[in-house]
């Protein structure tokens, strides 16, 4: 009876996990926002986690499987006695190679995303498009995200005009706190920031995550490829305000036209009408 | 007996009942009111008595109707009532979120009121906390519920703002003092003086509602007041009648031991010696009253920071921003007449030479014992580095001018309304132009940065050169491109003087 509850037992569990797992995403378990992700490299990103996953699956599957067998196997046969395996060489060298091979073969796989996350999408290109699509300097702080713009029109060339403008103010930049805007479809590249401590900059449905460092610029490379707008939090324990750190990014089709419109309401005097806004989005900028 | 995996199962779960404790929050009092305490008790009783009948506690606030807050009013008609305690009702309009424990005010002629427990709005049964001599309510009784929108600012400034600003509103939350210890910071502020340092209101003049919620959604850039953008318009709305109402009842018990002045130990911590006459005419004849004034006073005040007459608003649009106007403004700066660069120095540092000076503690009318600037708070404070290119009041043009025109309040920046219109708006636009071009101009009336000589000890090694102080490239609009126009950086000459530096 005990060793029947035991075969039943050790079945069960394994059969709840793979239903679990099943269900997921219909029942909104799965990925931030339940959504693909809005970024090309963030789906690719997605991809290598379900092949991981897949893999995972098969061999959770199989070892189960196996060890319910076994158990069933084992619970009936009364006579014989148990096989002792330990020190057995050939079944020491089949679960080392095995997985190894499995381990290496993601490791290698997953290159690809990780040199294009970093480095290859500009590296093998004739002119480095990176400095024509910087977008804003974003200053993590106890506890929100300064944001600076360069004048709208702004058109960089070089590093070396990116690295000018990062160093200090420049005329027409355009400040914002907490919301920052980026253009739909096209590359971009922002300059990371601390103020204070180490924060990380973290968009999930994105699948951007990037460390803030106190002293260094750190640059953030990404498509958004789906209008709208996605969450920003700290992912990174900053202080006992951490979790203040909420933020927006919009994704706008029209880039230029926004932020000509945070320029016109950080510019108001007072007298002059800032250009036409609606109510809800004015008080954004200027901080 | 009881076995021992039971006991340790308990002891386990011991840790999760920390905190469950019911724990209620408490206003602090002055502590000049300890002070009284010592020489007169009775006094020191009667202060705390008034200040919790008109203001409650934390948990349960009054909505005292002399103050200028909204406090939240719902209004509706009892349909019926199943006992005392529980009331069905219908509301004109639906509390936004939970209700928390209102007041409640049922019929108008001769109003009885009563304090909500809970309400059920799918039932819409209203929960009265029972009291004695209650009586039954009548069906068709017209019935408001006051208060929703403070205990909604409490729930929020308890979980965002309370921290730091404490509970009290006398910026002593337990988190304040590692922004005290911190050399760069402003303690956080201390409500209960009814200052506000970032108005728009005139030199004398409290914060209005408007002032507030900007100070919150977009933060003080620079200090560790940070930006709640996101948080939604009635939550932020809450929030800023919250700490009108901490800051009214803080100020309200200042003014009231104010006039109990005379009461309070003498310097060899002795009662005064007529303690008994003293008493009798200030704590107990003339206390209503005190506290009546000081109240209407404070009312006043905060009512009057709402009038559009009393906000600083500039009757001609900003000035261009041109060479000419920042030498205008750079003039200004460095004149006698309003000593701008006695604070923020010559090169806009925030150096100036007053940091050398001992201040005088308006309180005690006795010299500070270190040198330096003084808010009204006695916490030492530094002149803006002008040349950082942050703004604690907000970059734009009017924040700037109101800035210069009603000063910072409760800081030495004094605000100069008598100036001329334009010649704020010249200072606006050198003061705007400090981080991006530098503080000095030259012989020529060109600006350039820091140092002695203007043509001196600049980097031209990036092959681009600007030693022409006479260049006449102004065919590259500024902000164009930010690598040019570093290069090209503004040596207006007298023929590009018109040209605009903001596109």
């Amino acid at each position: 009876m005990s060793r029947i509850f035991w075969c039943l037992f050790f079945t069960f569990w394994p059969i709840v996990a793979i239903v679990v797992c099943a269900i997921a995403p219909a029942m909104d378990w799965s990925f931030p926002g339940n959504r693909e992700a809005a970024t090309p490299l963030g789906q690719r990103i997605d991809d290598l986690f379900y092949l991981i996953l897949g893999i995972v699956t098969v061999a959770f599957i199989g070892t189960m499987g196996a060890l319910a067998y076994v158990l069933w196997k084992g619970s009936r046969n009364e006579d014989e006695k148990g096989w002792f395996s330990h020190g057995s060489h050939n079944l020491e060298v089949i679960w080392t190679i095995v997985p190894s091979g499995v381990l290496l073969f993601i490791a290698l796989y997953q290159i690809d995303v990780w040199a294009i996350y970093r480095v290859r999408d500009y590296e093998n290109r004739d002119v480095d498009p990176r400095p024509a699509h910087l977008v804003a300097e974003v200053t993590a702080r106890q506890f929100e995200w300064r944001i600076r713009y360069p004048a709208p029109g702004t058109k960089f060339k070089t590093y070396k005009q990116v690295k000018d403008w990062l160093a200090k103010p420049h005329a027409g930049d355009v400040y914002a706190v907490n919301k920052l805007f980026v253009p739909l479809n096209r590359e971009t590249l922002i300059y990371l920031k601390s103020g204070d401590v180490q924060h990380a900059f973290f968009v999930p449905d994105l699948r951007v995550k990037q460390d803030a460092m106190p002293g260094q610029s750190i640059d953030i490379w990404f498509t958004v490829n789906r209008a709208g707008k996605f969450n920003l939090t700290c992912a990174e324990l900053c202080g006992w305000g951490h979790y203040k750190m909420r933020g927006e990014v919009e994704a706008v089709a029209d880039l230029q036209a926004e932020l000509r419109r945070l320029k016109s309401l950080q510019d108001y005097d007072g007298v002059t009408p800032p250009q036409a806004t609606s109510a809800k989005a004015s008080g954004e900028a200027t901080p | 007996m009881i076995s021992r995996p039971l006991i340790l199962t308990l002891l386990a779960l011991l840790p999760l009942a920390v905190g469950c404790g019911d724990y209620q929050a408490e206003f602090v009092h002055d502590e000049r009111v300890e002070e009284l305490q010592k020489s007169s008790p009775d006094a020191a009783v009667n202060v705390r008595g008034i200040l919790a009948e008109h203001f409650g506690s934390p948990n349960t606030l009054v909505a005292w109707g002399a103050l200028p807050i909204d406090f939240g009013e719902i209004s509706g008609t009892v349909l019926s009532s199943t006992d005392i305690n529980t009331l069905r009702i219908a509301l004109d309009s639906d509390p936004p979120g939970r209700l928390g424990r209102v007041a409640v005010v049922l019929g108008t002629k001769t109003p009885h009121n009563r304090l909500a427990a809970d309400y059920d709005a799918a039932n819409r049964t209203l929960r009265l906390v029972p009291q004695d001599g209650a009586a039954a309510v009548a069906p068709g009784t017209t019935i408001r519920l006051i208060g929703h929108n403070l205990q909604a600012g409490r729930r929020l400034f308890m979980q965002h703002c309370m921290h730091c600003h404490g509970v009290t509103g006398d910026g002593n939350g337990p988190t304040a003092r590692y922004i005290a210890n911190h050399r760069l910071n402003p303690r956080p502020r201390d409500y209960r003086r009814g200052l506000f340092k970032f108005t728009s209101t005139k030199n004398g003049f409290y914060a209005s509602r408007d002032d507030l919620r900007r100070t919150i959604t977009q933060g003080l850039a620079g200090t560790y007041m940070p930006s709640f953008l996101l948080m939604e318009t009635e939550k932020l709305d809450a929030i800023v009648e919250y700490v009108r109402f901490l800051a009214m009842r803080g100020e309200v018990e200042r003014r009231l031991l104010d006039h109990l002045k005379d009461l309070m130990p003498t310097a060899d911590g002795k009662p005064p010696a007529d303690l008994k006459s003293l008493e009798k005419e200030l704590a107990v004849d003339g206390f209503a009253e005190a506290f009546a004034d000081a109240a209407s006073l404070v009312a006043e005040n905060w009512s009057n920071a709402e009038l559009p007459e009393n906000s600083v608003n500039p009757s001609q649009a900003r000035l261009p921003d041109t060479a000419t106007s920042r030498l205008k403004g750079r003039n200004l700066f460095i004149s006698t007449k309003i000593n701008c660069a006695k604070c923020h120095g010559e090169g806009g540092r925030g150096n100036g030479a007053f940091l050398g000076d001992f201040q005088k503690n308006p309180e005690t009318q006795q010299n500070y014992e270190t040198p330096g600037l003084r808010d009204a708070w006695h916490n030492m404070i530094r002149p803006r580095n002008l040349t950082s290119g942050v703004y604690r009041g907000g970059r734009r043009p009017l924040d700037v001018f109101r800035r210069v025109t009603a000063g910072i309040k409760a800081t030495p920046m004094a605000g100069f309304a008598t100036l001329p219109e334009e010649d704020r708006w010249h200072l606006v636009n050198y003061v705007l132009s400090i981080p991006i071009d530098g503080a000095f101009f030259d012989e020529h009336g060109h600006q350039y940065h820091g140092g002695t000589n203007p043509h001196a000890g600049h980097d031209h090694s990036d092959g681009h050169s600007h030693e022409t102080p006479h260049a006449t490239d102004d065919s590259q609009p500024k902000g164009s491109s930010p690598a040019d126009s570093r290069t090209t950086k503004p040596v207006p000459t007298k023929s590009a003087q018109d040209k605009k530096t903001q596109p």
